[in-house]
């Protein structure tokens, strides 16, 4: 009375299911480098956007939730140091308030400021005696210089202006965009693998970005996969 | 290769015999009793393993959904040979799975002797188109589970989510209805039909929008 032939296929069917999956589970981790766990000490853990699962798009890290940088900033001034020929540098405002991050290319610089919820710019320039002027089409004005490897600075919006003091990131962390017909994202990855980006679709809306899988280049906007490329201090932005 | 179709003389109704038994002739007269119960046929008819079946897929779907849900979709999965291309990939790749479950209803509905199509050859084409057609849309679903997730930004993500759990459920209920022959006549061509119909809405939600917004591309 029994056939086995079909309890063949669907066990055949479910192993082909689970060699694919495992697959994807070894292949491409959920969070592949922002384990809160993984975090360093004194950093906020809320930055880390871990407790995104119940929410459909993970969202970029909150703002607000303190400075990773110490260091009293100064304003720019004169540097007697040389910006390394390719480098890009990410922190946060001495406010905490909006993550920075400028990418050098040689004499090119780019830029990108962000809060996360409603709020950024991206900015380009030049670089050059240890010196990084960029500025964005909205008025937005950075001005940095290089210390002690890091690049210490002002952001200019309209009457205010913020400090910050970066530092250079090493992968993944870093400056990473996407541009689609239907979307444009930024995102600056944090040294402790945190997130702050937006996306603007192309009817307006701007939103959180939705998280990067940095090691990838790869995010899920509204369902569609995206990709992202890291952006260096000449990308046309 | 076909004849007129006679209710009497249909075909085993139970799509994969046992290989090396092609068909069992004078089994079943569906055409005499449709939707019949438990239990008014000659061999006693039992909804209670078709129920478990079904109660098995339930939950094979549910469970397909909460993983979607839970997961943190990643945007990117394991790459088939070819699936650098993502979505259109998967979107062609899913319409020749189409193409398969077309193959699938014709071939099913011939063995049930709706249609005059007969021969030896209906019961392996219809086991292999299927399996065929599963083994295509497995990489698909898993894309869809691991990559992109259980979403409901709009109606035709949370339709095609809710179809595509459904579908992972309905092929495992249908394989697990299909080991047995005691099941009421009227079951195989309701699951059989179920899975073809979720199949093409899946492709309609899935491909077909796909095709419309970013037109006939490989």
């Amino acid at each position: 009375m029994r056939h086995l032939s079909p309890l063949v296929t669907l066990a055949a069917a479910v192993l082909w299911f689970a060699a694919l999956l495992t697959t994807d589970f070894v292949a491409h981790p959920a969070h592949p480098a922002a384990a809160p766990s993984a975090e360093p000490a004194g950093q906020p853990a809320s930055a880390t956007p871990s407790a995104s699962l119940s929410s459909t798009y993970p969202s970029a890290s909150p703002s607000g939730s303190g400075s990773p940088t110490p260091r009293v900033s100064i304003s720019p001034k004169r540097s007697d140091e040389e910006l390394p020929t390719k480098a890009v540098y990410v922190g946060r405002t001495q406010d905490g308030s909006l993550a920075v991050a400028i990418a050098v290319l040689g004499d090119r610089a780019v830029a990108y400021v962000c809060d996360g919820r409603t709020r950024e710019a991206w900015l380009r320039g030049s670089a050059g005696h240890g010196q990084v002027s960029v500025g964005s089409r909205t008025g937005w004005v950075i001005r940095a210089g290089l210390h002690d490897n890091r690049l210490r600075g002002t952001l200019q919006v309209s009457e205010r202006t913020s400090r910050f003091d970066v530092g250079q990131a090493k992968p993944p962390a870093g400056l990473y965009r996407s541009r689609t017909a239907r979307a444009g994202i930024g995102w600056i990855v944090l040294p402790n693998g945190s997130q702050v980006g937006l996306a603007t679709t192309s009817d307006g809306t701007t939103s959180a970005a939705p998280r990067l899988n940095p090691a990838q280049r790869a995010a899920v906007l509204n369902g569609a996969p995206v990709s992202a490329e890291p952006v260096d201090g000449n990308t046309d932005v | 290769m076909t004849s007129i179709p006679s209710a009497a003389g249909s075909p085993n109704p139970t799509d994969p015999p046992p290989p090396g038994q092609p068909a069992q002739p004078g089994l079943a007269a569906p055409g005499a009793h449709p939707a019949a119960g438990p239990g008014d046929a000659t061999p006693a008819r039992r909804l209670g393993p078709v129920l478990l079946a079904m109660g098995i897929g339930a939950a094979v779907a549910i469970g397909t959904g909460v993983f979607g849900r839970l997961h943190t979709a990643t945007g990117i999965a394991v790459n088939l040979a070819g699936f650098s291309s993502g979505l259109a990939v998967k979107t062609w790749l899913t319409t020749l799975a189409l193409g398969f479950g077309i193959v699938q209803l014709v071939t099913g509905m011939a063995i049930l002797g709706r249609i005059p199509l007969q021969g030896a050859w209906l019961n392996p084409v219809h086991r292999w188109s299927g399996r065929i057609a599963v083994a295509i849309v497995i990489p698909v679903a898993a894309h869809c589970l691991y990559a992109l997730g259980f979403q409901d930004f709009s109606i035709r993500a949370l339709v095609h989510s809710v179809l595509g759990c459904f579908f992972l459920g309905a092929f495992v209920c249908k394989m697990l209805i299909l080991t047995r022959e005691d099941s009421p006549s009227w079951v195989l061509p309701v699951v059989g039909g179920v899975l073809f119909s979720v199949l093409v809405a899946l492709w309609c939600t899935a491909a077909l929008w796909f095709f419309l917004y970013r037109g006939l591309i490989l």
